[in-house]
């Protein structure tokens, strides 16, 4: 693996792709939905992927693979113990918002894994950024269903 | 008496040579605002609220003492003469001090008039304070057994040992109504001629039903469930909300006429499209009863089940079969309730399992203590991770839990701890995380993306015109009193489009406090001596673990007489016809606009029959005049210049002292609350006036 990344731009190019994956997921389930309010949740959830995507491709202009690190975001790990759920157009907003909360957690631990196997301390520090940045994500759909679907508990 | 033409609002009018603007404008249909003007008394145009606009003239000019003029232009209502009062009434409302309703009535969601019916169960009125109850609250006997008692929170009593058992009061005359069989009908508004369904016989639909029916509409009620109640039947266990209360508050609103249909599901039995095309308007009162779920693995094993389907299911029979070990997740009501009804069915030992601290619970925290009393154990910091069938039982993975940093909202939520797995094994689980709202069967409407529907605040009007919403499928799962008030809100703002009117809810008056616990003067709570809070009679934890019947078992009358006299009676008794209220209702004042320093609260309580609260006074000079013209005896008069002139009683000596048996006539003529007579309620209503002052509206 870490042979493929070599380069930065390398590293940036192949989350960029993640990202415009992650668009198109949930651009298509949008389109698949009949529910409303299901539609809106999910083209929003398309508007943030998009939103990382475009980060990336700024940070790839401006070089700045190798900037400041984002600060620690908390793991509440709420993901990591839920059962899977198949995405499809009849889920209900706690079935996407497991959904995004398992992608994020996916990708979180890719780029930290990535971050453990190379050596190069520049790509080092942007596989450390990148997961961050979707542990930040993981973070704010965890947040929003332990508001909603963990009020009790 | 010769007759003058003049210009009025743009209108040719006439008046008599000698009248005065205020009194040709009466004359002609236009009320003019005046605190100091009174038919009996010489003109004194100390209070300027009256000004008008004489064309012409550079100066507004008091109507109360300026003499119509043959071809005067007069406007009463014009932007500046609007402004003119609004700054004159801001300004009176600037040091003002006194409260219009008590804290305890402003802060209950329902806006029970709280005051006036505590003081008619002081007295022995329980009728009477029933009646004021029921004109914001048709659900008295219910509510007054699991209400969660926001009013509590902010009773001025706790100032002095410990709040007014509100909630508990509430529920004695509702008790005797129905112990003695009063009638307690309302009295109802000619029949409009209009249908209306109502979907959902809950808290919030049964409040809408109620208050529909008294305005002259014909509704039907739909539910999905055998009975009637919604979320205080099917979620609130009969020990502490017996059957035969909800029913009966029911049966009031059947004999009002609303038609109840059960085992009527909406999308299932009935459509949303039906019931928009064949009534005059729908009512959405669907409740929050779906249940989050854990989305633990093996949460669809058997002897696992939602906190909300377990307490229906023995709210339909209380001899379901239960294992002897169980264990509840979660930290709510609904946790607790279910909880305390694992015992009740004969389980031996019952944990609930919660991932935050006690501390954090949002169950009651008198629900917890009684759960703890009756033997429910309590574990905190930990989490189910996985539940698996054995022989004999299941056997459930949890985590231990600790807080991590605070968030951006200060929060510090729960996070795993590594390798701190443990497992029990239990017969049952019960999860009661949350609950959400089904909206699936209404199309059409704006959800949130947790499918709650979007409605106006003030009229629970949606995007349909003629759809309103309101209780919990509107707020998320919630407390049952802001339910009712939702639904009693919809059912003025249905009455209002129903008539083709501005769709507004039920306003409210302006309301002068005294502000928050801190704020409050000593010399408020100065004259109350510390009497302990009535503690409501219960079974003992022994007992009543083990027995559906109810664990409160009321109060006596003695105890209701005692409680009720604790009340301070915070608000003013002459609420409902304050003129300055009034005023700064119609003209939107406010006290914050020239804010600065208050005047001192100074409560004369010496007299017999009279009260004088110089704080509340606005410096009319009424009474003074009263004092002079009517009873030719000066027992009022200003002392001091400029702002800090102030109305005193003659040497400023107590009202006790000033021999005038005349002196009880000022509470007559005083515009706002600062003269009042001690045998006036602090209520906003007289019993009975709800229908009456609908009317008049």
């Amino acid at each position: 693996m870490m042979d493929t990344f070599e380069h930065v731009e390398a590293v940036l190019n192949f989350a960029i792709e993640r990202e415009q994956e992650a668009v198109d997921f949930y651009v298509g389930l949008a389109a698949r939905t009949e529910n409303l309010s299901l539609k809106k949740t999910l083209t929003a959830f398309a508007g943030v992927e998009q939103g990382h995507k475009e980060k990336l491709l700024a940070a790839k202009d401006a070089e700045l693979a190798t900037g400041e690190l984002g600060g620690d975001v908390q793991d509440m790990k709420i993901a990591d113990y839920l059962v899977d759920v198949e995405p499809g157009p009849d889920m209900s907003f706690q079935d996407a918002l497991v959904v995004a909360m398992k992608r994020e957690k996916a990708a979180m631990d890719l780029y930290t894994d990535l971050a453990g196997r190379v050596t190069d301390s520049g790509l080092k520090a942007l596989f450390v950024k990148l997961a961050r940045e979707e542990g930040a994500h993981k973070h704010s759909f965890e947040t929003a269903y332990e508001d909603h679907y963990m009020s009790d508990n | 008496m010769r007759e003058l033409n003049f210009i009025l609002n743009g209108t040719p009018a006439t008046a008599t040579a000698g009248d005065t603007i205020l009194d040709a404008a009466k004359a002609s249909g236009f009320s003019i605002p005046t605190f100091c003007h009174s038919d009996e008394l010489k003109p004194f145009a100390s209070c300027f609220v009256c000004a008008v606009e004489v064309e012409g003239r550079r100066t507004l000019v008091p109507s109360c003492s300026t003499q119509i003029m043959e071809g005067m232009v007069v406007n009463t209502e014009n932007e500046r003469v609007r402004n003119a009062r609004k700054t004159c009434l801001d300004l009176l409302l600037s040091d003002h001090v006194g409260d219009c309703l008590g804290p305890c009535m402003t802060s209950c969601p329902a806006g029970i008039d709280i005051p006036g019916f505590v003081n008619h169960l002081a007295e022995g009125r329980d009728r009477e304070a029933l009646e004021l109850i029921l004109n914001n609250m048709p659900l008295a006997g219910s509510l007054g057994r699991v209400c969660t008692r926001p009013c509590e929170e902010r009773c001025r009593r706790q100032l002095v040992e410990e709040p007014v058992a509100i909630c508990q009061l509430k529920r004695f005359p509702a008790d005797q109504a129905a112990s003695k069989g009063w009638n307690m009908m309302p009295k109802k508004l000619p029949a409009i001629g209009k249908k209306v369904a109502i979907v959902g016989a809950g808290p919030a639909g049964l409040s809408a039903a109620y208050y529909l029916q008294m305005f002259g509409a014909d509704c039907t009620v739909f539910d999905a469930h055998e009975a009637p109640g919604g979320m205080i039947r099917y979620g609130i266990p009969s020990y502490r909300l017996p059957r035969n209360v909800i029913d009966q508050e029911v049966d009031v609103i059947k004999e009002l006429g609303a038609d109840f249909k059960y085992n009527t599901q909406l999308g299932r039995d009935v459509s949303f499209d039906e019931l928009k095309a064949q009534y005059d308007a729908v009512f959405l009162g669907l409740g929050a009863q779906l249940a989050s779920g854990m989305r633990t693995p093996g949460e669809d094993l058997e002897g696992v089940c939602s906190g909300i389907d377990f307490l229906a299911a023995v709210s339909r029979d209380e001899s379901l079969p239960i294992g002897q070990r169980v264990v509840v997740v979660g930290g709510g009501n609904t946790a607790i309730d279910a909880a305390r009804t694992a015992l009740r069915l004969g389980a031996e030992n019952v944990t609930i399992l919660y991932r935050r601290m006690r501390e954090q619970m949002p169950a009651w925290e008198e629900e917890i203590e009684d759960a703890l009393e009756e033997g429910v154990h309590l574990e905190t910091l930990a989490a189910p991770v996985k539940i698996e069938k054995v022989a004999g039982g299941l056997v459930m993975t949890c985590i231990r839990m600790e807080l991590g940093e605070p968030d951006d909202s200060g929060r510090r939520r729960p996070v795993p701890v590594e390798g701190s797995d443990y497992t029990v094994e239990v017969d049952e689980i019960i999860a009661a995380i949350g609950q959400n709202v089904d909206s699936s069967m209404v199309s059409g409407l704006e959800l949130t993306p947790w499918g709650s529907i979007k409605a106006n605040e003030q009229t629970g009007q949606t995007k349909i015109e003629h759809v309103f919403a309101g209780g919990d499928c509107v707020t998320g799962a919630d407390i049952a009193v802001n339910a009712v008030a939702a639904g009693r809100r919809a059912a003025f703002s249905i009455h209002q489009f129903l008539q083709g009117e501005n769709v507004v809810g039920d306003p409210k008056g302006y309301n002068h406090s005294m502000g928050n616990l801190s704020d409050i003067p000593e010399e408020v709570i100065a004259p109350f001596g510390q009497v302990k809070r009535t503690p409501m009679p219960r079974r003992e934890p022994k007992i009543r673990a083990k027995v559906f019947q109810e664990v409160e078992t009321g109060f006596t009358e003695e105890q209701v007489r005692a409680e009720a006299a604790r009340c301070m009676e915070c608000g003013c008794r002459d609420a409902r016809e304050c003129s300055l209220r009034e005023f700064a209702t119609v003209f939107g004042a406010s006290p914050d606009r020239f804010a600065g320093s208050r005047r001192t609260y100074r409560r004369d309580d010496s007299h017999e029959v009279l009260v004088y609260e110089e704080h509340k006074c606005i410096q009319c000079g009424t009474c003074v005049r009263v004092c002079d013209e009517l009873l030719d005896d000066p027992c009022m008069g200003f002392a001091g210049r400029g702002f800090d002139a102030r109305v005193k009683t003659a040497l400023d000596r107590q009202l006790v002292l000033i021999n005038s048996n005349e002196l009880v006539k000022l509470a007559e003529y005083c515009p706002v609350g600062a003269l009042t007579l001690k045998s006036d309620v602090v209520a906003t209503l007289e019993p009975e006036a709800f229908l009456n002052a609908k009317e008049d509206k």
